[in-house]
């Protein structure tokens, strides 16, 4: 039972990983446990597949030799590098389980990333809402200098960016609002979410 | 019983499944690329006319392509544009059918727009380097940036007082 549960455990945790780095969600962002929920079901079918092939394998006598604990955790890792697998390439196109997991993971990465969209958009608004421009600008220019992972061009890159949406002249303010809260909730760095 | 021999082969069987099934689709994308080359959709050449405008553009389908689909407000905070800036180059590529809106809030790169971006692969940090810059807002060093900063936000409340 434990070798199936470090099997779903491994697989799940990364499948979250890698997810994580992808989607960025508001802390009090309205309908995150919506979006938390369709991650979770991602994650469980990964970890329900990893599952399905532990059992596969000790039917099929694989891996017998192995004590059970390691056996569940190469199975788990085993598991995300075989929906990976290519077993040859044609014009460019590999031959192996890549296709249809992509297929998967891009169809659950979009109904994701739709609500991650509403959600930030809603949280933004809230802020906007709630907080005057001038505020808005002090708080957008304080997460780019307290930025640990920014080198010290790209905050001056994004401090420059805080001034040309200050300044820009053809834009309503409601609309530079918006970016700015973007940017201090969402903490987008440039060139990455 | 299952047997090692039996789950080898499922697996083979699996992966020549979905490489033939990937294969079919590829060739049914590059056809429809191709269509769209013919039909004069990708406009954008870097190498035959670079221009911060061009710049902008390609940095906008960049961080556009980044994402499955991602919203205006999130393109303009990523690729460091204002708004103005941002409706501008939106509006070209609209034109040009790189990108499209399936809806109001969301932005994709079409196929035309993957295709020209594939072809550019240009570095994230050579793209920004060519974006358009108001000189007159571009200060020296971190200290004057603090200091406009400053001095906007001071102007802000001025104007909110009144």
């Amino acid at each position: 039972m434990l070798a199936y549960l470090l099997a779903a455990g491994v697989a799940g945790t990364v499948t979250y990983l890698e997810m994580d780095q992808i989607f960025t969600i508001p802390d009090r962002s309205p309908g995150r446990w919506v979006i938390r929920r369709a991650m979770a079901v991602f994650v469980l079918l990964n970890a329900g597949l990893a599952i399905a092939l532990y059992a596969l394998l000790t039917e099929a006598g694989f891996l017998d030799s192995i004590n059970p604990v390691l056996r569940g955790l190469l199975v788990g890792a085993g598991y995300l590098s075989l929906v990976r697998l290519k077993f040859a390439t044609v014009e460019e196109i590999p031959f192996g389980f890549e296709y249809f997991y992509n297929l998967a993971k891009r169809s659950a990465y979009a109904r994701i990333n739709r609500r991650v969209i509403d959600a930030r958009d809603k949280a933004n608004s809230e802020l906007v809402e709630t907080t005057p421009f001038d505020e808005l600008v002090i708080r957008a220019t304080s997460r780019s200098t307290l930025d640990m992972l920014a080198s010290d061009e790209e905050r001056d890159e994004a401090k420059d960016w805080v001034l040309r949406v200050i300044n820009d002249d053809r834009t309503q303010e409601i609309e530079k609002k918006l970016v700015l809260a973007d940017f201090i909730l969402s903490g987008s760095r440039a060139g990455h979410s | 019983m299952l047997s090692e021999f039996n789950v080898l082969i499922g697996g083979a069987i699996g992966g020549l499944v979905s490489g033939v099934v990937a294969l079919a689709l590829n060739r049914r994308e590059l056809r429809r690329a191709a269509r769209l080359r013919e039909e004069g959709h990708e406009e954008l050449a870097w190498e035959q006319h670079q221009s911060p405008e061009l710049a902008t553009n390609l940095l906008v389908l960049e961080v556009v392509g980044d994402e499955i689909e991602t919203s205006a407000v999130d393109v303009a905070v990523r690729a460091r544009l204002t708004p103005t800036e941002l409706r501008s180059a939106i509006d070209g590529l609209r034109e040009a059918a790189l990108i499209e809106f399936p809806n109001s809030n969301r932005i994709k790169l079409t196929e035309a727009g993957r295709s020209v971006l594939e072809r550019h692969k240009l570095a994230f940090e050579e793209v920004v380097a060519q974006r358009p810059r108001d000189e007159r807002q571009v200060a020296q060093n971190s200290e004057d940036l603090d200091l406009a900063i400053q001095d906007a936000v001071q102007t802000l409340r001025a104007r909110h007082a009144h």
